[in-house]
């Protein structure tokens, strides 16, 4: 099983100031470059340490937020495909439906992918609702203009007698011809985030890795068991290799101390939600059902429920304990051991994995607690991992 | 004679500056779809980015007696209202609620209009009903009282009865 370390890089210093709304409308007077900077390289240190414990590295992007200031993906990856000499750089990923220019991101992977003499992995990704807003695009066509964006790039990066002509639906070039060509032949690995059983599906037809975050005990199950089915049925790979899980995880020398890191990391499953509610379900984001049903409880209800305890009990994020994130499934957290066997049940109980993309940053877990927490879980989770066959 | 309000006027708008031939007359109420002001200037409210409450305070008069109950829909009802909704996004979204394009052939539409606004509208303000109405070439406006975007909802007779009239009597130019 790989390992990835994942931080949303937050801007946390100005949670204090914010209520009803981490994202959107937060005016960024609330961000200071200066705490930004030391931030920013406090969280790159995090990642380059990754290279030399054997864990790679994990990006992805948020816009107009407090909770992520990671707002281009492609950037932290750029410096680290430099720091780093052998982990793997998976961006989790660029949002190509709110993108305005496919080429651009073929060629941002592909000059990666050659800088890091091979080493990017590429998410597309859908984008969470209220990502909408600041990249104004359109929510009732996203999913079109996402798998038509998705076709060019990966014909832009696998033609190699270019140039050549798209006249699509959404975007139109006269002229394709990306260089540099990647390195990794025909592409780097494609992953998408997915959240439900028929995203699942659409990926497992194309052969992409699935990343499944936030879905717990419950929804997970179904999810896997989408892209195994449609997989096979599709002739495509369904190896463990193309199915990924996100968890936050604390790991402590003691139960306790491992506990305290899960439990300040889990300030980002607090935050991250609070959105004001009407950027959570701009119509035609989703579908017509979901939005009907959404509507008869008043509005920004599509996405309540996401989080569930392992018996189906509702948790409110905002209010989630340790304990409540452990039987959920979003965490392990505790001592090596610990972290192992609640990883091992999980892992039984959906089936298998070959991917954990591991928060071992989140909220204000400070530097020195995170270096600890990504050392101890090197050295002493690690290397267990092929136990999980 | 079409009829059209707000999303319907601006379609009404678009069909009239290809061609009034076989339009006779022209009744737009709280219509939107035209960009007068500048390029930092909302003509428009974003009903997208602002709270329910306050979405409801702009459309209404007395939104605690016209704002719709979605709670008890049937289903069907409920999809129908999902689907156009996001038709009205598919349109709608961006450039928001307008044609960039559409000021400039205000003055085709010829056919005598009756542009008739909710007083208290806060989506699109009586103001830009002005406007609108001083860029047709043969139109009058007409201020409803009591009501806000959806006239015909909050004074469904007062608006009956200027359409009612403006269909007998010929609008001087």
């Amino acid at each position: 099983m790989k390992v990835w370390h994942f931080s949303e890089m937050a801007y946390h210093p100005a949670w204090p100031e914010l209520r009803d709304s981490y994202r959107v409308v937060i005016p960024n007077r609330l961000y200071d470059p200066k705490i930004g900077a030391d931030l920013y390289h406090r969280y790159l240190d995090e990642w380059a340490l990754c290279d030399g414990l054997g864990i790679n590295i994990m990006t992805n992007e948020h816009h107009a937020t407090a909770t992520c200031a990671d707002s281009v993906c492609t950037i932290p990856m750029a410096i680290l495909a430099r720091e780093t000499k052998k982990v793997r750089l998976l961006a989790l990923g660029m949002p190509i439906g709110n993108r305005n220019d496919p080429i651009r991101v073929a060629e941002e992977y592909s000059m990666l992918d050659v800088i890091s003499r091979g080493r990017i992995e590429m998410g597309f990704v859908k984008g969470v609702p209220f990502e909408i807003s600041p990249a104004n695009t359109n929510p009732a066509d996203l999913m079109e203009r996402f798998w038509e964006a998705h076709d060019l790039i990966l014909k832009a990066m696998t033609t190699h007698d270019g140039p050549f002509n798209w006249e699509g639906t959404h975007f139109h070039y006269r002229s394709v011809n990306v260089w540099p060509r990647p390195w990794q032949e025909p592409h780097p690995p494609v992953w998408m985030p997915v959240g439900s059983p028929g995203s699942a599906a659409e990926a497992a037809e194309r052969g992409m890795t699935i990343g499944v975050l936030n879905t717990g005990w419950v929804r997970t199950p179904p999810i896997f068991e989408a892209y195994r089915k449609r997989a096979a049925e599709a002739g495509r790979p369904a190896t463990p290799g193309r199915l990924a899980y996100m968890a936050l995880i604390g790991v402590g020398d003691s139960r306790e101390e491992g506990q305290r890191r899960a439990d300040q990391i889990l300030d980002y499953s607090r935050t991250s939600g609070i959105v004001a509610p009407q950027f959570m379900n701009p119509p035609g984001y989703a579908s017509v059902a979901q939005s009907a049903q959404a509507l008869r409880m008043s509005g920004a209800g599509f996405r309540a429920g996401r989080i569930q305890s392992r018996d189906g009990r509702a948790i409110d994020p905002r209010k989630m304990t340790v304990d409540d994130a452990i039987d959920a499934g979003l965490s392990f957290a505790g001592t090596p051991d610990d972290v192992f066997d609640q990883l091992r049940a999980f892992y039984d109980h959906v089936g298998g994995f070959g991917h954990l993309l591991m928060m071992g940053q989140g909220g204000l877990l400070s530097h020195e607690e995170t270096v600890a927490n990504l050392t101890l879980f090197s050295k002493e989770v690690l290397p267990r991992l092929s136990e999980l066959g | 004679m079409l009829v059209g309000s707000s999303l319907g006027g601006w379609i009404a708008l678009e069909m009239c500056a290809r061609s009034v031939e076989r339009i006779g007359r022209l009744a737009l109420i709280d219509t939107l779809g035209v960009k007068f002001g500048g390029r930092e200037q909302r003509d428009i409210a974003d009903i997208y980015a602002l709270p329910t409450h306050e979405v409801l305070r702009r459309t209404f008069f007395a939104p605690e007696r016209a704002a719709p109950d979605h709670s008890g829909l049937d289903d069907a009802e409920a999809l129908s209202i999902a689907s156009d909704r996001a038709a009205t996004t598919l349109y709608g979204w961006r450039p928001y609620m307008h044609d960039p394009g559409l000021r400039r052939w205000l003055h085709r539409v010829s056919a005598p209009t009756l542009v008739l606004w909710g007083q208290s509208d806060g989506i699109v303000s009586p103001d830009y009903g002005e406007e609108l109405c001083r860029s047709l070439p043969n139109a009058r406006f007409e201020l409803i009282s009591e009501a806000g975007h959806y006239p015909h909802i909050e004074r469904p007779d007062a608006v009956a009865e200027a359409i009612e009239k403006f269909a007998r009597v010929e609008v001087a130019s």
